[in-house]
This record gives structure tokens, C-alpha cells and sequence, in this order.
């Protein structure tokens, strides 16, 4: 037992949530929640892709990247994660600019409320495609580069309107695909547990992206912000850094057992 | 917009750090508690030892500071189904270290008993130590913690407390670790208006020291073959694959965090 006691030829912790080496790409990357994975990422010592289908918002934060992290390396592609070509084309032009992928962040989503009695059909469609055919996309091009390499970690943004329906803002196609990413999470951390890939899920409630707090000053804002943070335990919603760190773990070898799983950071809103 | 929190937030691994913080470990000196006293160390932590064997204690705090000189760590005797010992011995660590941030209550048993024949001692014995002590050491930790308006707790839950075992029956065990993961939402929303996080871990078949010998027996083989067959990823866990999880619950990193269950089971629980 002792000659293989892992407690003590195990690399120190801190050296397993390094991602030194390792080469990143996180979808809707240019602004809100993907802008800080990918900081996150970078952080921890990653090169890391910005992916958004709006090429200067993914510019910028590259450039931001190179700014903050002067040892790390950043590129900006402009990808529409609904395109299965252009998928392909991005997990391509990562391995050819730095020859691997090892870290790849499903997070591009879109956000729309909109009561089911009068959600036209093409709501329903463009929801599901953007949040949920997406991940399916990504996940798919970025799992046949991994598994060459029998090693690669998928993250996808789940939410917790995957786990229950939000209040009171109705949004029933959101919630049903952001439910359909956590489960696809665990088909695809199942299917490629074997092969190397662990496939994982963040679900963040309610967080203060730039687009929620220009939405919070509205008439509509003043009359749910409360609504929601009376149903938060900590009282207060998640900055974008509140979700740096679970992302970061589950992009590092310090989560190498953890497959097919769901990281919530909520304040404590699913407790209740 | 106030100021950009990304930009003037530190780094992602400075918040991943528990330098300068004061950690609690209970079942430290072996298994999974040792490996997560381990991982604290390694982050920065001062960590206090604590479990039933002051000796094995006291080889684990050697361990640790022996290896990591930045760090202390002190070993402490109790047992902590003992309401008395545990408000003394949280009492103590607060004396000798100062404060505590970060509480992992990891202290715990397990038994193979069927449901029909087991006594009901044994199913007392298995609540007072893995359901009970949780209670009473976060009872206690939390009344140190309040006073300085932060604080991490995290508990040492099981898959066990999401699903029944397949073969062997461990009603008690399972009953107590569900037990656990409701115990861990309560605290974190009763007490996530005084700044106290409160979280659990849930790990799988994990090979600890107490497993590696029962995989041995003629049972264990059998045992083996069958957990193994539904764990996607086709191996055990090894108690270093619980460290990660732990320093990140007990990090700032995850200060919007809590109320939660963090699985690390190969993908048990998804099949």
C-alpha cells in the first residue's frame, strides 16, 4: 500500500489546477460569462482560442488576454456554433495554430423570455439550435480531435433553468435545452469516459453579465431583480468571477475522476 | 457597470489558494481525510488534524510538516459523536490557531449489513457517526465561523447518498449519507446570511487503505468486478482524485457555491 500511497506521489494540488500547457478554446468568448472562462483559463496558464460569432468582441478579449497573461498565447475566431462546417473548421484551426486541443468550453447560448402561449415556433427552433444542437456540434468536432490524443476535457454552460423553471420570467424553451445540455453532458461523459474525454457541465444561476445589469435598470429589471434575489440564499447574484473557479477545476487534471457531472454555483437557489 | 470584476479580480490561482488560512480535517490521519489534510497543506493551509487515534494523528501531522515547512499542523484526539469532546476540541483549535475559514468533516464509517437481520444498534451506530457528527462538529464550527462572518464548511457526503449500493446492502450507511446531502443544502441556506459557504463532496468507489484489504477477500473479488462494471470510466477513484474538490470548495473560488453536492465517481451516477 504504501509504495503506491497516491497521497504522496500525486503532483501538489496547486500544480494539478495549473493548466501550463494546455491549449483552450471557450464559444462566446467575447463577452459575459465566456469573456471570464476564458480569462479564467488564461489565469491558470492556458492558450486559449476566443471563440464568438462577433469577430471584434472576440478580438478584444484576446487582446485583453495577451494584456494579462503576457506568458500565454490567445487567438480570436469568428465562429457561428450552429454551423457544423465552421465547427469543424474551428477545432482545426486550433490544432493547426498550437497543435492540440485539451480544454474546450461549450458555453455560446442565447437567453429569451417569452411565455410558451405566445412563443412562435421559430423561437422554439432558434432556442434549441443556438443553446442546445451547438453543444451537441461542438462537443462532437472537439471529442474526434481529443480522443486521437486519449485525453481532453469538454465544459459545457448548463444552468440552473436546467434543473428547474425560473420565476417569474417565462422561458420554457431556454430551460428544456439548457436540461437537454445536462443531459447530454452525461451521455457524452459516459460514451467517452473509456476514451480518455471527460465531459462536465457549469449550471450558474442568476449573474451579473453587462447584458443583466443594463437589463436589471429597466422597468421590467426593477420589478424581477427583486423577485429573484428574495429566492437567493446569499442574497446576491454571481459576478462573472464567481464562475471562473469551478470551470478552472474542472478544466485541470485536479478533476481527472470527475465525468458526466454538473458543477451548480448558484448562492445557494436550488437548495430552496 | 462598476468596475470590470475580471480585470480587477487576482488571478484565478490566488483565489484557488488557501494561503494563510486555518483548515480542519476530521477522520484526517487516514484515508480520504488524509488526503485532503494533504491537499490543504499543499495549498497554503494550516491544518488540524483530527481523528478517533492520537497516534496516527500525529503521523500525519509529521507527514505535513515535514513536507509542506510553510505550513503547521497540529494533531487532535476526539471523538466526534461526543457533543462535549467536539465543542471542546473545535474550542481548542480556534485557541491554537487563532481562527478557523475552513471545516472539511470527513470522520466517518461504513459496514455491509443487510436490512432485515441488521440490529438496531448498528443502524444508531452508523447515524451518530456519519450524520450525527456532522451536526454536531458544523453546529460548532458554524458559532466560531458567524463571529467572523466567512467561513467554509464541506462535507464528506457519498454517491451512496444518491443511489443503494449494488451488490452489498448498507441501508444505514446510504440513509446517513443522503442525510448528509440534505443536511449540507439546510445549513447553507440557514447560514448564507452570515457568510458561512456549506457544501458536500461526493465521492465513488474510492480505493482507500480500509478498501485495498477488502478487495482482497474472496467477496471483495467479487464486489470488485461488479462496481468496476458500472463505473464508466472503468477504475476506482484513488483519494488523490478527491483533493481538487476539496481545496476548490474550501477556496474563495468558490464563494457563490453552496448549498451544493460535487461528484467525483468516474460517472457512476450517470449510468
Amino acid at each position: 500500500m504504501v509504495d503506491r500511497d497516491p497521497v504522496l506521489n500525486s503532483k501538489s494540488i496547486m500544480e494539478r489546477f495549473s493548466l501550463k500547457g494546455k491549449t483552450a478554446l471557450v464559444t462566446g468568448a467575447g463577452q459575459g460569462i465566456g469573456r471570464a472562462l476564458a480569462h479564467g483559463l488564461a489565469d491558470a496558464g492556458a492558450d486559449v482560442a476566443v471563440v464568438d460569432i462577433n469577430l471584434d468582441l472576440a478580438q478584444s478579449v484576446s487582446a485583453e488576454i495577451l494584456k494579462r497573461n503576457s506568458n500565454v498565447k490567445s487567438i480570436a475566431l469568428q465562429i457561428d456554433v450552429t454551423n457544423p462546417e465552421k465547427v469543424n473548421h474551428m477545432v482545426d484551426q486550433i490544432v493547426e495554430n498550437w497543435g492540440k486541443l485539451t480544454i474546450a468550453c461549450n458555453n455560446a447560448g442565447i437567453g429569451q423570455w417569452v411565455d410558451t402561449l405566445d412563443m412562435s415556433y421559430s423561437d422554439w427552433q432558434r432556442m434549441i439550435r443556438i443553446d442546445l444542437d451547438s453543444v451537441f456540434l461542438c462537443s462532437q468536432a472537439e471529442a474526434r480531435h481529443m480522443i486521437r490524443n486519449k485525453y481532453g476535457k469538454i465544459i459545457n454552460t448548463a444552468s440552473m433553468s436546467g434543473y428547474i423553471a425560473n420565476y417569474p420570467q417565462g422561458q420554457s424553451h431556454y430551460n428544456t435545452a439548457k436540461a437537454g445540455v445536462l443531459s447530454l453532458t452525461r451521455c457524452l461523459g459516459t460514451e467517452w469516459a473509456e476514451k480518455g474525454i471527460r465531459v462536465n457541465s457549469l449550471s450558474p444561476g442568476y449573474t451579473r453579465t453587462s447584458l443583466v445589469a443594463e437589463l436589471l435598470k429597466t422597468e421590467l429589471g426593477q420589478k424581477v431583480g427583486p423577485i429573484w434575489l428574495a429566492r437567493i440564499p446569499q442574497n446576491r447574484m454571481a459576478e462573472v468571477t464567481d464562475l471562473q473557479g469551478a470551470v478552472n477545476f474542472m478544466a485541470s487534471e485536479a478533476s481527472d475522476y470527475m465525468t458526466a457531472s454538473d458543477i451548480v454555483v448558484d448562492g445557494g437557489y436550488l437548495a430552496w | 457597470m462598476s468596475a470590470d470584476p475580471i480585470l480587477s479580480s487576482s488571478s484565478i490561482m490566488d483565489r484557488l489558494s488557501l494561503t494563510g488560512k486555518n483548515a480542519l480535517v476530521t477522520g484526517g490521519n487516514k484515508g480520504i481525510g488524509r488526503a485532503i489534510a494533504h491537499a490543504y497543506a499543499q495549498a497554503g493551509a494550516n491544518v488540524a488534524v483530527i481523528g478517533r487515534n492520537e497516534e496516527d494523528n500525529i503521523k500525519v501531522v509529521e507527514e505535513l510538516t515535514s513536507l509542506y515547512k510553510k505550513i503547521d499542523a497540529k494533531p487532535y484526539a476526539c471523538n466526534v459523536t461526543d457533543e462535549k469532546l467536539v465543542f471542546q476540541v473545535m474550542g481548542k483549535i480556534v485557541k491554537d490557531f487563532g481562527s478557523i475559514e475552513i471545516a472539511c468533516n470527513n470522520a466517518g464509517i461504513a459496514e455491509w449489513v443487510d436490512a432485515e437481520i441488521m440490529p438496531y444498534s448498528n443502524w444508531q451506530k452508523m447515524i451518530a457517526n456519519n450524520l450525527d457528527s456532522a451536526f454536531l462538529c458544523a453546529k460548532a464550527q458554524a458559532q466560531h465561523m458567524i463571529k467572523k462572518g466567512y467561513g467554509k464548511i464541506l462535507f464528506t457526503a457519498s454517491l451512496s447518498g444518491k443511489v443503494s449500493n449494488y451488490p452489498q446492502h448498507q441501508a444505514n450507511y446510504n440513509a446517513a449519507k443522503a442525510g448528509v446531502i440534505s443536511l449540507t443544502r439546510c445549513l447553507a441556506t440557514e447560514w448564507a446570511p452570515k457568510g458561512i459557504r456549506v457544501n458536500s463532496l461526493s465521492p465513488g468507489f474510492t480505493i482507500t487503505p480500509l478498501l485495498d484489504e477488502l478487495i482482497k477477500t474472496e467477496l471483495g473479488k467479487q464486489y470488485y468486478s461488479e462496481w468496476i462494471s458500472r463505473i464508466p470510466m472503468k477504475i476506482m477513484g484513488e483519494v488523490s482524485d478527491m483533493q481538487g474538490a476539496a481545496v476548490f470548495l474550501s477556496s474563495e473560488a468558490s464563494d457563490y457555491a453552496t448549498g451544493i453536492d460535487l461528484v467525483i465517481d468516474g460517472g457512476y451516477l450517470a449510468w
